[in-house]
């Protein structure tokens, strides 16, 4: 195959864009350095790209069940149980196109097109805070975070500012507050059990998720408050919640600054061993198979944790014998996610006149309140959970595992069913090295690049952690009045909450991690990892949002170096 | 004109635009030789009619739509085509033979000759179950065959579970329902945490 090089020499190369990528795009772009940014996938045009948006169940051919065509084609995707209907599986890739391997079940959910998940991701920000960023170096566990979280804070403050995140202040030290927009509304139920909470626990609190969602009046460029139509997973033309393709893409292509090649698919990062620095990338074309190089004085990675890491793994040189970075061993090890599908459900009585309004597309959230530093809190096992879930009147679907039939089952249906309520929480995961991934160059895909194998598994502290959680579920319900009260612990695998991070981490000493405090690679300076990949543990917290404040703060660090001449 | 008038209204003036094929259905529904307006690829005839009885059983015309105005059978045809991979569909025709088989023993006669009436009384015999005995059946059909000692019983209760549900869900999920019925609100536009029920009636269409 002819390789073709591409003359011209960019400021900066971001691979990846989604919620990482476009951050880093908008933030280079904005400093004024010519950036272009590669994505494997298709192009996503926000508005015009979103096929599903507006159609109703029934515009769906099969209301919404995938077909057996169609399902062959996703069999890993289909395991998160709602990715591949037919509103959003445009969303999630073939998996007979890009395999993956696995030692140990690993539920690898990918979105190759522009905007990456961020299009789909379930828009829950909170903060990190020191109880997370201290918790490894207290506990003698992998390494310690090389950040604290005045590191990060203005970041965050950044980042909520522009995205827009509608929540309510709580004034916990484990879970700091932000910048937010008035929050959406718990229903009659949820504030009911919210009472109960504040009344019966000391250090238990119930609130309104924080939600990358726009209400209130601050205007934010080509976007328009959330309307409640909880279609989120299709892309939203209003751009109601916030992702790549209706925010970061478009204030970068604002600039001019910015140069968007889809169908790019970067497998290489180019070192040169006399400046030791990286000098471009190389990519093959998606669609004519074409070897292309790019030129660039500062590279960002955000593909996601395991794409990352992989083009790493993958940038070998006399060098880099065993990655790019990989002077520790450590790329492609601590691989984490948060465990899940453990918690609680119940009837509730005593609300059968209240009813809600339609579409509201959030959850409430009870931050984490086990293992806060204290001895009243302190459990049998390390870290802690946080609930996520909802009150609601059941719809017709309550009537499927049962056997009723004729004139009065149907119209009962008509009418909105009993209340329930139900949580889920997610549950921190331990770094533990044995837990990889890794290249496997015997197993090609149709570009000829090495697959990724998984061997992951959670462990003993994990499993202590979710016995807690479903007794605890269970007891704040019973608590609460909620009758018929059931705990649940479903079976969890690594990387079906999405939210996998660690394989290479940020640290003080290069012998031990792949980056440093800034999220460079601490022995090729002017690469940048600052997707999940760069996690040194995996507090509860959904992470994306520090992902894009460490993304704002790293791609803030390169240009000033570029300016300062030091790449 | 409130909801429940143009419900009733509607009932019949659909009957020319939506649900015109479905009457000739239940023409063809009595007769099963007559030809269907709408091509069924994974049903024959007989179990066109067999469906047919049961979703109509399952959820009947009354001041409102039934299954049948809204051609369900059609829509079931579809998903055991193209949605239900080789061994569910496997396990609907089991099923539909056993079904058909326990007709024939309790009335003498095919089940594609049978009437109304007849296919009520076995539906109840099936289906009118304490909730235990119906908690028994579910954690039956969810069974792994392998473990399964009285598998007639099991694929039976697949077969009329399958139909069930997919009549259910098409009828719930569909345009005359979900914008006539219930209240279609596709941009709600804000949110209001507690409403009174009676302020708003009917449930939101999904």
């Amino acid at each position: 195959m002819k390789e073709k090089k591409h003359q011209e020499m960019y400021d900066a190369i971001v691979i990846g864009t989604g919620i990482s990528g476009g951050w880093a795009a908008k933030e280079l772009c904005e400093q004024g350095l010519k950036t272009l940014v590669l994505e494997r996938g298709r192009m996503v045009e926000h508005i015009n790209d979103y096929p599903t948006a507006h159609q109703d169940s029934w515009d769906f051919k099969y209301r919404g069940m995938p077909t057996v065509t169609s399902a062959k084609t996703q069999k890993k995707q289909a395991r998160t149980g709602y990715t591949t209907n037919e509103e959003s599986k445009h969303w999630f890739v073939n998996d007979l196109k890009h395999p993956y391997n696995e030692d140990k079940r690993f539920d690898w959910i990918r979105g190759y097109h522009v905007g990456g998940r961020s299009i789909t991701w379930g828009r829950q920000t909170l903060r990190l805070s020191n109880l997370d960023f201290e918790a490894n170096k207290k506990e003698g566990i992998a390494v310690d975070w090389p950040i604290r979280y005045h590191d990060i804070a203005p970041w965050y403050d950044k980042v909520e500012e522009f995205i827009g995140v509608s929540g309510e202040k709580l004034g916990l030290d484990h879970l700091p507050d932000g910048i937010f927009s008035p929050p959406m509304e718990l229903n009659c139920v949820e504030t009911a059990f919210r009472k109960k909470i504040k009344n019966t626990y000391e250090n238990r609190h119930l609130i309104m998720g924080r939600f990358a969602h726009l209400t209130g009046t601050k205007k934010h460029e080509g976007r328009s408050n959330c309307l409640f139509r909880n279609r989120c997973i299709r892309g939203c033309p209003m751009g109601g919640y916030f992702s790549s393709n209706s925010s970061t893409l478009p204030a970068a292509n604002k600039t001019n600054n910015m140069t968007l090649r889809a169908n790019s698919i970067v497998h290489k990062i180019i070192y040169d061993p006399n400046t030791k620095l990286a000098t471009g990338v190389e990519v093959v074309d998606r669609l004519s198979h074409e070897k292309i190089i790019f030129k660039a004085k500062v590279i960002f990675c955000c593909a996601s944790t395991v794409a990352s890491t992989a083009i790493l793994l993958n940038s070998t040189s006399p060098r880099f014998p065993n990655g790019m970075g990989n002077d520790s061993g450590e790329l492609g090890h601590n691989l984490m996610d948060h465990h899940f599908k453990v918690g609680a459900t119940a009837n509730v009585d005593g609300f059968e006149d209240s009813f809600y309004s339609n579409g509201r597309p959030t959850s409430f959230h009870i931050p984490r309140f086990r293992n806060l530093g204290d001895k009243k809190s302190k459990q049998n096992y390390l870290r802690g959970f946080g609930f996520q879930g909802s009150a609601s009147r059941s719809n017709w679907q309550r009537a499927i595992n049962e056997l009723s039939y004729g004139k009065d089952l149907k119209e009962s249906l008509y009418k909105p069913g009993p209340w329930k309520i139900g949580m889920t929480a997610f549950g921190e995961c331990l770094p533990y090295h044995e837990n990889k991934m890794y290249l496997n160059f015997n197993k090609p895909n149709e570009w000829g690049l090495p697959t990724v194998t998984f061997n992951c598994e959670f462990k003993e502290n994990e499993k202590l952690m979710r016995a807690d959680i479903q007794q605890e579920a269970i007891n704040m319900f019973k608590t609460a009045g909620f009758k018929n009260v059931k705990g649940y612990d479903q079976p969890s695998f690594p990387g079906n909450s999405i939210h996998e991070m660690g394989t290479a981490r940020m640290g003080h000493d290069p012998k031990t991690s792949v980056l440093n405090k800034n999220n460079q690679v601490h022995s090729v300076l002017n690469v940048y990892v600052t997707d999940g990949a760069c996690m040194s543990s995996s507090p509860y917290q959904n992470p994306s949002l520090t992902y894009m404040a460490l993304t704002a703060r790293a791609a803030n660090h390169a240009s000033k170096q570029l300016k300062n001449n030091i790449f | 004109m409130n909801r429940r008038d143009s419900l009733k209204t509607m009932t019949l003036s659909m009957t020319a635009i939506i649900a015109g094929p479905s009457l000739l259905q239940l023409l063809s529904a009595c007769e099963p030789e007559r030809e269907q307006l709408w091509k069924a690829h994974f049903l024959n005839s007989h179990q066109v009619f067999i469906v047919g009885q049961l979703a109509d059983l399952i959820l009947p015309q009354s001041e409102s739509i039934g299954a049948l105005d809204l051609v369900i059978p059609q829509f079931i045809d579809l998903v055991l085509k193209n949605v239900l991979d080789l061994e569910a569909q496997e396990k609907f025709r089991k099923g539909g033979l056993i079904f058909e088989e326990k007709f024939k023993s309790t009335f003498k006669k095919e089940a594609s000759r049978g009437s109304k009436k007849e296919f009520d009384t076995l539906l109840k015999q099936y289906f009118e179950l304490s909730e235990t005995q119906q908690a028994s059946i579910f954690k039956l059909v969810n069974s792994d065959i392998s473990v399964v000692h009285n598998r007639d019983k099991y694929y039976l209760y697949s077969y009329l579970i399958c139909i069930r549900h997919y009549t259910l869900l098409g009828f719930y999920s569909s345009k005359e329902v979900g914008t006539t019925i219930f209240n279609y609100q596709p941009v709600p536009g804000v949110f209001t945490p507690c409403i009174p029920l009676k302020s708003v009636g009917n449930n939101y269409a999904v």
